[in-house]
C-alpha cells in the first residue's frame, strides 16, 4: 500500500500541474454568447478542419469567405472548377479564362455521378462546359486565377503577375462576360469549333464588333475602336489595343439579327461593376419584394444599360408597374434552368406573395381523431430520446431529431396534452444547450478563417468541404423558434438565442463585407435557391443542391425565429428567403410550370440539381422513393408551398414513386430499405391535394421517416381532412395565418396565431377579421 | 441530406443472416414475418486432413488427441472434398401499442447437412432433446419480449449470446465465420436466457447501447444423460450433473464510421468447450474427492470459462469496411468427471475428461489456460462485387499444464474472398468462391482456442499447412 501511495503522489502532482496549467487556456478559447459559449476556433484535438480557401485578392481577403456559391471553387485552388454562371461558362485555367456556352446533353446518372449503379435510361441531364474562348494576356503568365471582388451576383477574377493582371467580370445569368488586361495586348484562343462569321470589321460606336459561330451559337466579341485584330494559326486571336483601352467583352446572342446586334453592341462597355439585391416583406399586404439593381462602368464613357438575363422565376414574378424596369427582352437563351431572357437594363422588381406561415396546426376537432392522437402522442413521447442518435450525432441528425420532438411539443400544446408538452419542452432545451454550452464532446465553433460556425461532430462534410449548413441549423433553428414561442426567456439573447442567431448568421447574415459571416452564405439571390457544396467543386458540374425543401424549411425557421423573438429583420429576410426559394425550386426541382426540364428528361422531378446540370438520384441511394422523397421533407405547416404544384401531378407522385421501386427491386439493386420506406411523407403531400385519399394510403403502423413521427403524420392528415387543402386566393396582415378549403363543400378554414404579447386583429384580404388573444392559435370556420 | 452515408452503423442486435424478410400486417396490429436463408458450400482441401480413428484415441472424443498421438502410419486422410449445406427458418411475431410498448416473439430453426442441398439432415446446435413436442425442439432462438424504447427491453427465452452472434456478424462479411466466430471460450446459444437491454444512449461522439444477458440451461439433458452411460455404465457420478450458469455484457458503441462492441461472458458449471458456437449445457459435476481413493484433495472447482471479445467496424468510406477483434479466452480448466471407481483409462475412455485435463502425475488436476487471439479483414464494395480478404490469428496460450494440449501452438489462418450478389435470378441470392491457407506453428494439438484439431481443415498432428478453395451459394429470404 505504501509502495503505491509513493508511486502515485508524484504523478498526481503531474496532472494537477498540467490540468491548471491547461484549464485556463481552454477556457480562454471559448467566448461566452448568452448562456451559452462559441468556441473560437475548432479543438485542437480535431483533426477535420474547413478547406482553407486561399485564392482570394484584395478586399476579399478581409471578408469571410463566400461559400457555398456558384462561384466558391474560384478560392479553393489555384485555377477554378467549371463556373456556371448560365447561360455562360467559365474556367480558369493556366492558359487563361475559358467561356463557353454549353448545350445540353442527356443520358443516364452516371453523366452527373459516374459511381451511379443500374445507371439506365434518360436519368440526368448535364451542361458540361465547352471552351469556345479562352481569353488571356498577351505580355504575361498569371501564378493563379483569385477572387478579386464579389457582388450580389457578380464577381471580377484576377489573374495576377507581379503588377500585370487580367479581369474577367462575370455575371450571373448574363449574356455577356467583360475583361480588361493591365498591360500589353490580350490574345483569345478560338476553340475548335468556333469559325469567325464575318472578318470584315464592323462598327459601331466606339467598339469593334466581330462575330464568331461555335456549334450553332452567334457570340459577339466587342473591342474598342482602334483595336487590331489578328488571327493567327490554329485559332489564335491577338487584340492589340490601341492607347490605354485594353478591355473588351463577349457576348452570346440569343438569335442573329440586326436589332439584337444592336442591343448587345450597344451594352457591350457597360461593365457590370457591382450588382445588388435588396428585399423588403410587406407583413400587411404578405408580399415579398425584391429589388435587383446592377450598376455599370461605362469603359467608353458612353452610359448604356448592361444586359442582364432573366431566369424564369424573375420573369414569373416580375412585379408589374414597378421601377426600375427593363427594355424589352431582346431574346432568349436555352440554359440549364431553362430560357434565360435577354433585357437591357440595369434592374428589376419581383413581387411574390406567401400565403402565410404558421408555426403550427391547431389541434384536431373530431373527438376520435383527438383520442386517437392523444394514444400516439404518448407513444412518440416515450420514444422522443431515442430519436436522437439513430443514424448520427452531428448538427444534421441532431437537428431532424430537435425537428421531429419541435413538431411534437407544437401537437402537444395544441393538444392540450400540457405535461407531455413540457417533457419535450425540456427534451429540446437540454439537447440543444448540452451543444451551446461548449462543455460537451458537441459543440459550436466559430472559425475565422473560413468565417463559419461549424458544429462538431461534422457530418456529411459539414466541416471539412462546408456542405449543408443551411439544411442542418434549420432544424436547430426552426426547434429553437417552437420553444421561444413557449418559454421566451430562454431564448433570449442573454440567453440561449445569442447561440440561435449565430446560426442563423452563418447560413444567412444580410450584411455584406462581414468579416465573421459572408452576406446569405447558402442563398444564391439571382438563381433564387440555395447551393449546399461549399467549394462547388464536383467534377465540372458546378455547386449543387439535393433537398430543396429542407432549405425551403431552414427559410421558414428563420422567419419563425425572428417572429418568435421579436427580431423583425429576422423575420423579413426569412420571408424572402422562404418566397423566392419556393419560387425558385417549383421551377428547377420540379418544373411545375413545364418550361424547364429537357423534354428527353421524363423523370417526377430533379431531385438533384448541379449548376450544369440535374438529375434524378441521390448523394446516397439510386432508390427512387427517398430520390423523390428527399424534395418533400421534412414536413411541417411551412410544407404547404407543396400545395402549388399541379394535382394530377401530386395525385400521380406516389404511385409514380411505387412503380419506380417495384422497378428498382426488379432491377436487383437494393439499398435494404422497407419497400414502403418514407410512405408517411408521401402521404402528407397528397393530403395537401386530397386529404382523403391520403389517409387511405397512409399505414399507421408503416414505415415513420426518420425526422417524422406518426403523432404528427396523424395531426397533419387529419387536419387537412377536416380543414380542406391550402386556399391560395386569401393571404392576411400577419405572417402567422393560412387558410384551407374544403374542396367537397367549400367551406374555410382560417388561422391565426399571435405571437405578440397583445391582441392583435387579423385581416384576411377576403374581408375576414379575427381578433386573436396573445399566443393564441385561432381556428376559424366560414360555412 | 448530402453525399454518402455510413451512418448505418447501429446495427440491430439479432442474427445476422436475415435480410429480405416477409412481412405480413395481420390485423389490429399484429405483424409476423418469416425470414431465414439457405447455404450451400462445396470445398476443396490441398490434402485431406488425417483422421485419427477413434480406437487410438486415448478416449472417445479426445478431438485433440492430446493424450495420444498415434504415428502418421495409422491414420487415413479424411476426403479432399467436402461439402456444407444450412438451413435457417425464423418466425416472428410483433406488435406495438401506440402507446410505443413493443412486443414480440420468435421461434428460430437451423438445420446443417454435410451435403449440398440436404435440407433438413439435423439441428445445427445440440442442446437438448430433438424430439418430442414441437417446442422442445432445438431451436436458436425462442424467445418472447417487451421494450418501450425510453425504457430498453426484455427478453426471455432461447437466444443467441453477443459472443458467437457478433463475431459472426463482424467475422461474416470477411469469410471468417466459422473461423472467428465458432472458436473461443464463449457459448453460442443461451437454451434460457433473461436478457435486459437498455435504451441507446448518445454523447457527442456516438452511440452506447448496454445489455446483460443472465443464462442457465437444465441440469440434466440428453448431452450429459448419454456421455453418462457411454463409456461405463455407473451411479458413481458426484455431485450430481451442474447447473448451467452464464452471465453476459454487452455493449454497442456507433458513431458515423465506427461500430465497436465489446462482449464479456462468464460461465460457470457448463461444460468446458473452445466451440464458440456450442450451446450453454452443463456437464456431469466435479467430484469433491475420488471415490476409489477419498484420500485425494479436490483438484478443480465446477468447471468454468470466461471470453472477452473487442471487435468492430470503420468504414473510412462506403466502399471499403475494415474488420477487426481481439479476444481474450479463458478456461478454469476442470478435473475429470467420471466414474473412479473403474480404471482410470476406462473412465477416460468413456469420458470427456473436462478440459486442458493434466496428466495421471497431477492426480488430474484441471489447468487454467489463457488465450488471446485477433481478426482482421477488409471488404472493398464495388457495385455488385464485393472483394475481401481476412485472416485470424491464434497465438500460443498461457497455461502452466506440464501435459501439451495445444498451448505452445500458434497459428493463423488467411482467406481471400469474392462474393457477387445475383439479383438477376434473386434479390437475396449471393455466390461466393474463396481460397484459404492455415499454417500451424508446429505440429501437436491445435491451439486452445480451437475446439479440434480438424478445425482448419488441416490435422496439425501430422501437418503444418492446409490449402482449399470454397464456393458457395447463399438464398436469403
Amino acid at each position: 500500500m505504501r509502495t503505491i501511495v509513493w508511486w502515485a503522489l508524484p504523478r498526481a502532482a503531474v496532472w494537477l500541474a498540467l490540468y491548471a496549467l491547461l484549464t485556463p487556456l481552454a477556457q480562454a478559447q471559448t467566448a461566452p454568447v448568452g448562456a451559452g459559449a462559441i468556441w473560437l476556433a475548432p479543438k485542437p484535438s480535431e483533426t477535420v478542419r474547413p478547406k482553407p480557401a486561399p485564392f482570394r485578392a484584395g478586399d476579399m481577403l478581409k471578408q469571410a469567405v463566400p461559400t457555398n456559391t456558384w462561384y466558391s471553387s474560384l478560392m479553393y485552388g489555384q485555377w477554378s472548377d467549371v463556373l456556371h454562371a448560365h447561360p455562360l461558362t467559365f474556367k480558369a485555367t493556366p492558359q487563361g479564362m475559358e467561356m463557353g456556352f454549353p448545350q445540353a446533353q442527356v443520358g443516364p446518372i452516371s453523366m452527373l455521378k459516374n459511381w451511379a449503379q443500374g445507371s439506365t435510361g434518360k436519368t440526368a441531364v448535364a451542361y458540361p462546359h465547352v471552351a469556345d474562348f479562352t481569353v488571356s494576356a498577351q505580355d504575361f503568365q498569371p501564378a493563379d486565377a483569385r477572387l478579386l471582388k464579389a457582388g450580389d451576383w457578380n464577381i471580377t477574377v484576377e489573374m495576377r503577375q507581379w503588377q500585370d493582371h487580367l479581369r474577367s467580370h462575370l455575371l450571373h445569368g448574363s449574356p455577356m462576360a467583360y475583361f480588361e488586361v493591365s498591360r500589353g495586348d490580350a490574345r483569345i484562343q478560338l476553340g475548335q469549333m468556333v469559325q469567325a462569321v464575318n472578318t470584315a470589321t464592323q462598327t459601331h460606336g466606339s467598339k469593334q464588333v466581330h462575330y464568331f459561330k461555335a456549334r450553332g451559337a452567334l457570340y459577339g466579341l466587342y473591342v474598342p475602336v482602334g483595336t487590331r485584330l489578328t488571327q493567327g494559326a490554329q485559332g489564335l486571336v491577338q487584340l492589340a489595343f490601341e492607347g490605354q483601352a485594353r478591355y473588351f467583352s463577349i457576348g452570346v446572342l440569343p438569335q442573329d439579327d440586326a436589332a439584337t446586334r444592336r442591343a448587345y453592341a450597344e451594352a457591350a462597355f457597360a461593365f457590370v461593376d457591382h450588382t445588388e439585391v435588396q428585399w423588403a416583406y410587406d407583413e400587411a399586404q404578405s408580399l415579398v419584394s425584391t429589388r435587383y439593381q446592377v450598376s455599370t462602368r461605362a469603359m467608353d464613357g458612353v452610359d448604356a444599360p448592361a444586359l442582364m438575363g432573366l431566369y424564369l422565376h424573375h420573369r414569373r414574378a416580375l412585379a408589374a408597374n414597378a421601377t426600375p424596369q427593363t427594355g424589352p427582352v431582346i431574346g432568349q437563351l436555352p440554359s440549364v434552368r431553362g430560357p434565360i431572357a435577354v433585357v437591357s437594363g440595369n434592374g428589376f422588381h419581383t413581387e411574390l406573395r406567401v400565403n402565410g406561415l404558421m408555426p403550427m396546426w391547431p389541434a384536431l376537432q373530431a373527438k376520435a381523431s383527438q383520442e386517437a392522437l392523444n394514444e400516439l402522442l404518448v407513444g412518440d413521447r416515450r420514444r422522443a430520446n431515442s430519436l436522437f442518435g439513430k443514424m448520427g450525432n452531428g448538427t444534421y441528425w441532431t437537428g431532424k431529431a430537435l425537428g421531429a420532438v419541435a413538431q411534437l411539443m407544437a401537437i402537444a400544446e395544441q393538444q392540450g396534452q400540457e405535461d407531455s408538452a413540457l417533457e419535450l419542452e425540456k427534451i429540446l432545451k437540454q439537447r440543444m444547450e448540452s451543444w451551446f454550452s461548449g462543455r460537451g464532446l458537441s459543440y459550436f465553433a466559430h472559425d475565422a478563417g473560413i468565417g463559419s460556425v461549424l458544429g462538431y461532430p461534422e457530418e456529411y462534410f459539414s466541416v471539412s468541404a462546408m456542405n449543408d449548413h443551411h439544411f442542418h441549423y434549420g432544424y436547430w433553428i426552426m426547434a429553437a423558434a417552437h420553444v421561444a414561442r413557449r418559454d421566451p426567456q430562454w431564448a433570449a439573447q442573454q440567453r440561449w438565442g445569442g447561440m440561435v442567431n449565430l446560426l442563423v448568421r452563418d447560413i444567412a447574415t444580410s450584411q455584406r463585407k462581414r468579416v465573421d459571416f459572408p452576406f446569405v452564405r447558402n442563398f444564391d439571390v439571382y438563381e433564387g435557391h440555395s447551393w449546399a457544396r461549399g467549394n462547388s467543386e464536383f467534377f465540372g458540374l458546378g455547386n449543387d443542391q439535393e433537398s430543396s425543401s429542407e432549405a425551403i424549411h431552414a427559410w421558414a425557421a428563420v422567419a419563425q425565429w425572428g417572429d418568435a423573438t421579436g427580431q423583425p429583420e429576422l423575420k423579413a429576410l426569412g420571408m424572402y428567403l422562404y418566397a423566392t426559394e419556393v419560387s425558385s425550386v417549383l421551377h428547377y426541382w420540379f418544373d411545375a410550370h413545364g418550361n424547364v426540364f429537357h423534354p428527353d428528361y421524363r423523370q417526377p422531378l430533379a431531385s438533384m440539381v448541379f449548376g450544369g446540370g440535374y438529375g434524378f438520384s441521390t448523394w446516397w441511394t439510386e432508390e427512387p422513393r427517398q430520390t423523390m422523397g428527399i424534395n418533400l421533407l421534412p414536413i411541417t405547416p411551412a410544407s404547404v408551398y407543396l400545395a402549388q404544384l399541379p394535382g394530377d401531378y401530386v395525385a400521380s407522385f406516389a404511385s409514380r414513386a411505387e412503380e419506380a421501386r417495384k422497378a428498382y427491386d426488379a432491377s436487383g439493386q437494393s439499398d435494404e430499405t422497407t419497400k414502403d420506406i418514407w410512405q408517411d411523407i408521401y402521404a402528407s403531400l397528397l393530403a395537401l391535394k386530397n386529404p382523403e385519399k391520403a389517409l387511405q394510403i397512409w399505414n399507421p403502423r408503416g414505415s415513420v421517416e426518420l425526422g417524422e413521427t406518426r403523432s404528427h403524420s396523424f395531426l397533419w392528415l387529419h387536419a387537412l381532412s377536416e380543414m380542406g387543402v391550402p386556399d391560395a386566393s386569401v393571404w392576411a396582415n400577419v405572417m402567422t395565418h393560412a387558410v384551407f378549403k374544403n374542396p367537397k363543400n367549400g367551406q374555410k378554414t382560417y388561422l391565426a396565431y399571435n405571437p405578440t404579447g397583445q391582441a392583435i386583429e387579423v385581416r384576411f384580404s377576403d374581408g375576414v377579421r379575427l381578433s386573436v388573444a396573445p399566443q393564441q392559435l385561432l381556428r376559424h370556420k366560414v360555412p | 441530406m448530402k453525399n454518402f452515408n455510413c451512418s448505418f452503423l447501429a446495427m440491430a442486435l439479432t442474427s445476422p443472416a436475415t435480410a429480405f424478410a416477409l412481412n405480413i400486417d395481420g390485423p389490429d396490429g399484429h405483424q409476423f414475418d418469416i425470414t431465414g436463408f439457405t447455404k450451400h458450400e462445396w470445398s476443396k482441401s490441398g490434402v485431406g486432413a488425417r483422421v485419427v480413428p477413434d480406437s487410438l484415441s486415448t478416449y472417445t472424443f479426445d478431438n485433440r488427441n492430446a493424450e495420444s498421438r498415434p504415428g502418421v502410419s495409422e491414420t487415413t486422410r479424411a476426403a479432399r472434398s467436402s461439402e456444407l449445406s444450412m438451413q435457417q427458418l425464423s418466425l416472428g411475431w410483433s406488435k406495438e401499442t401506440a402507446g410505443a410498448i413493443g412486443m414480440e416473439a420468435r421461434l428460430t430453426y437451423r438445420w446443417r447437412g454435410d451435403e449440398v442441398f440436404r435440407l433438413t439432415q439435423a439441428a445445427d446446435v445440440d442442446y437438448r432433446e430433438d424430439v418430442g413436442s414441437f417446442l422442445r425442439r432445438d431451436y436458436t432462438e425462442k424467445f418472447v419480449g417487451l421494450k418501450r424504447p425510453d425504457l430498453g427491453a426484455i427478453k426471455w427465452g432461447t437466444q443467441l449470446s453477443r459472443s458467437w452472434s457478433r463475431s459472426d456478424a463482424f467475422s461474416f462479411p470477411v469469410g471468417l465465420s466459422g473461423v472467428w466466430a465458432d472458436s473461443g471460450a464463449g457459448f453460442g446459444i443461451f437454451p434460457t436466457a433473461l436478457r435486459l437491454t437498455s435504451p441507446a444512449m448518445e454523447d457527442g461522439s456516438g452511440k452506447l447501447t448496454v445489455e446483460v444477458t443472465a443464462a442457465t440451461h437444465e441440469r440434466n439433458t440428453r448431452l450429459v444423460d448419454q456421455n453418462r452411460t457411454t463409456g461405463a455404465p455407473t451411479t458413481a457420478f458426484s455431485p450430481n450433473p451442474s447447473k448451467p450458469q452464464a452471465l453476459e455484457l454487452f455493449l454497442q458503441y456507433s458513431n458515423t464510421q465506427n461500430l465497436i462492441e465489446l462482449t464479456v461472458q462468464s460461465a460457470r458449471g457448463a461444460k468446458q468447450t473452445a466451440f464458440g458456437k456450442s450451446a450453454l449445457v452443463g456437464w456431469i459435476g466435479d467430484p469433491d474427492t475420488l471415490p476409489s481413493d477419498s484420500s485425494r484433495p479436490r483438484r478443480a472447482n465446477a468447471p468454468s470459462q470466461s471470453v472477452v471479445v473487442l471487435q468492430g467496424n470503420h468504414w473510412p468510406n462506403p466502399q471499403n469496411m475494415l474488420s477487426w477483434g481481439v479476444r481474450r479466452s479463458q478456461w478454469s480448466g476442470s478435473a475429470a468427471s467420471c466414474n473412479y471407481s473403474l480404471a482410470l483409462a476406462k473412465c477416460l475412455f468413456g469420458m470427456d475428461p473436462g478440459f486442458n485435463y493434466g496428466p495421471l502425475s497431477t492426480a488430474y488436476q484441471g489447468y487454467q489456460a489463457t488465450a488471446y487471439d485477433a481478426m482482421l479483414g477488409w471488404s472493398h464494395y464495388r457495385g455488385l462485387y464485393t472483394y475481401t480478404v481476412g485472416g485470424v490469428f491464434f497465438p500460443q496460450a498461457s497455461s502452466k499444464n506440464p501435459q501439451e494440449w495445444g498451448q505452445s501452438n500458434s497459428a493463423w489462418h488467411l482467406n481471400l474472398g469474392v462474393a457477387r450478389k445475383v439479383p438477376e435470378i434473386s434479390k437475396g441470392l449471393t455466390v461466393t468462391a474463396g481460397v484459404a491457407r492455415s499454417q500451424f506453428q508446429k505440429t501437436g494439438p491445435a491451439p486452445v482456442s480451437m475446439p479440434n484439431n480438424g478445425f482448419l481443415g488441416v490435422n496439425p498432428l501430422y501437418d503444418r499447412v492446409g490449402h482449399s478453395a470454397t464456393v458457395g451459394l447463399t438464398w436469403t429470404f
